[in-house]
């Protein structure tokens, strides 16, 4: 395993999500966040990845974000987007992430993806964390490198 | 000519994500299969023609090396070219599957045009 630092995590992670977001889901991240009456209810993903750095990938997502971004992935509109679809998407997102993310970090290693799960909240003190904002709220991606407790 | 395809994919919504792609792209369809693991789609190859197969790696009871790996051990079913549409963009996966017998790689986040790419490349 190259070490990585955290400054260094954090840009992957920013270009990974850009790219991901943009291409899959044709949506760009902002550069200031949308005007929010509240904070918006959540959903949070999770999976873990074994290999040369093994570790843990986490997103949580604006649930009005995630709903959009499944009615662009699925090609419908958001009215018609299940809770379901909406946290099956996220689940897709969640594993495209970390696809991308460890590609980058280490292009010549071999890692095997858990499926993703629904999470309570975000998980994993010592994780890289980067909060990115999307048309309708905001996605965070939490990336922890090496074994979790 | 039209082309049947099967997509392998645990996530529906990718299957149904790829469906969308692949008719956007201008490719003239037949029967679109969908299968959700290796298993599934080992049955649905031995029961239907399939012109290509668009297969994820990391599925639930087969994945895509194993289902790959057992085309290629059967004398019929080799002849199916095997895209491997994955988010594993390692070089190390991609050339394991390569060297498992399927044709091309993709690696999400893919460009509809780069899917397309590839199918005319192992439909040609």
């Amino acid at each position: 395993m190259t070490a990585i630092e955290e400054s260094e995590l954090a840009r992957v992670i920013e270009a990974s999500a850009a790219e991901v977001l943009e291409t899959m889901f044709f949506t760009p991240v902002l550069d200031e966040p949308e005007p929010a009456s509240a904070p918006p209810p959540v959903l949070c993903a999770s999976l873990t990845f074994a290999g040369d750095p093994p570790g843990t990938l986490q997103i949580d997502i604006a649930e009005a974000a995630a709903r959009n971004l499944a009615a662009d992935f699925l090609g419908s509109d958001a009215s018609e987007v299940s809770a379901e679809h909406a946290q099956e998407v996220a689940f897709e997102l969640a594993n495209m992430l970390c696809g991308s993310i460890l590609s980058r970090v280490e292009p010549n290693a071999h890692f095997d993806l858990s499926s993703p799960e629904p999470v309570d909240r975000l998980q994993g003190k010592q994780a890289v964390s980067r909060q990115l904002y999307l048309p309708s709220g905001t996605l965070t991606v939490s990336v922890q490198l090496g074994d979790v407790p | 000519m039209a082309f049947n395809v099967l997509i392998v994919d645990d996530s529906a919504a990718m299957r149904n994500f790829v469906r969308r792609v692949l008719t956007l792209s201008g490719i003239e369809l037949g029967d679109c299969f969908e299968a959700s693991n290796g298993q599934e789609a080992l049955s649905c190859v031995s029961k239907n023609w399939v012109d290509v197969i668009l297969t994820d790696i990391n599925m639930p009871q087969m994945n895509g090396e194993e289902f790959v790996r057992r085309l290629s051990e059967d004398e019929i079913l080799r002849a199916i070219p095997v895209i491997v549409v994955s988010t594993d963009g390692t070089d190390m996966r991609m050339q394991q599957m390569l060297r498992l017998g399927a044709k091309a790689y993709v690696k999400k986040p893919f460009l509809p045009e780069t899917l397309r790419g590839k199918l005319d490349q192992v439909l040609s």
